[in-house]
């Protein structure tokens, strides 16, 4: 099954393998850029209770 | 207190990107723009997911495109738009770069079909000039500026070929398409608001087609044979003997390229380099 699915793949092969490794490296990074532009809200947050806090601290 | 804060907080100079949640924004035309262009490269993402269709490569096409279209839909909602347009080009125009190059070529390869109409023969000299005059003489509205043209034109090219036969031949321009740049080339006002219209190789098919509308109804050449190759930066002759420099869309015209200057829609014949890798 797999040898067949393989062979089946093969022929459509498009991309060289390093042009296919490019490839998950990008929808990696995505993942990666979308989880810190996620964080960087929470840090926004945090700089700005930090910032408030030092104020009131004064 | 408060008055302490705001001097604080105003004095930082980011008071104007704050803004308190739930309050309703007023987006700026910018702002528009940047939701646009994204939305359009995220369809651009889907045409090339649709062009790798049937490859072992399918799932992870739709894997970036689910992806960015996440990233999209995340920032819109946190009108974060110019980092929305940031993360486009840093990232996305150069994945849709790489990734139609490298269909592009392998098309041309393996399937023997080039994937843009590109004229391969170099047009003869007196074959241009044919062509040039036909252009000068087809747009029906500037009648009067064209046919003169036309006749500048035919006279100068009738002078330097009586003149001398060891005059250099002179060989239509060979200009190379710019993948990243678009072209305003219309100003419209909307209910919305005022609405460019882009033209760039990165445009959306529908973008392309409402580019050859414009097109055909400004040069009174019909749609059909019209078709958009991309942008190229070059210089043109303009008016008065003034020279036009800047990026310039470029045209299919019955298996010829021309380049069009924007300001008073003429047509220049050019080549089209080859792409490289």
């Amino acid at each position: 099954m797999r040898s067949s699915d393989r062979k089946d793949k093969d022929q459509q092969r498009v991309l060289t393998q390093e042009q296919d490794a490019l490839l998950d490296l990008y929808s990696e990074h995505l993942d990666r850029y979308f989880e810190s532009i996620k964080a960087s809200e929470k840090v926004q947050v945090e700089i700005e209770t930090l910032h408030l806090k030092r104020i009131l601290s004064k | 207190m408060i008055n302490m804060l705001r001097f604080l907080f105003g004095f930082k100079g980011e008071s104007g990107n704050r803004m308190v949640v739930g309050q309703p924004v007023q987006v700026d035309v910018k702002e528009v723009q940047y939701i646009l262009s994204s939305t359009n490269r995220l369809t651009v993402l889907l045409n090339l997911q649709n062009r790798y269709k049937g490859t072992a490569h399918e799932a992870k096409f739709r894997a970036v495109h689910e992806k960015s279209k996440r990233i999209h839909n995340y920032l819109v909602s946190k009108k974060r738009l110019h980092e929305l347009e940031l993360f486009h080009l840093q990232h996305t125009d150069h994945f849709i770069n790489t990734f139609t190059v490298i269909m592009d070529v392998h098309q041309r390869h393996d399937t023997n079909s080039p994937v843009a109409p590109e004229p391969e023969p170099e047009p003869e000299k007196s074959e241009v000039r044919e062509e040039l005059r036909q252009v000068k003489e087809k747009p029906p509205k500037p009648a009067k500026y064209v046919s003169e043209m036309a006749r500048k034109v035919r006279e100068k090219s009738s002078g330097i070929t009586s003149a001398s036969d060891d005059l250099p031949v002179v060989v239509v321009p060979v200009v190379e398409l710019d993948m990243y740049s678009s072209i305003v080339y219309a100003r419209e006002n909307s209910d919305i608001g005022l609405i460019t219209k882009k033209i760039g190789l990165s445009s959306t098919e529908e973008e392309k087609e409402a580019f050859l509308n414009h097109l055909a109804s400004r040069i009174g050449i019909g749609k059909d044979s019209l078709s958009y190759a991309g942008n190229a930066v070059l210089s043109v002759p303009a008016r008065h003997g003034t020279v036009d420099t800047g990026t310039m869309p470029v045209i299919n015209w019955v298996g010829f390229s021309y380049a069009l200057s924007l300001t008073d829609y003429r047509l220049f014949p050019v080549n089209i380099a080859p792409k490289e890798l």
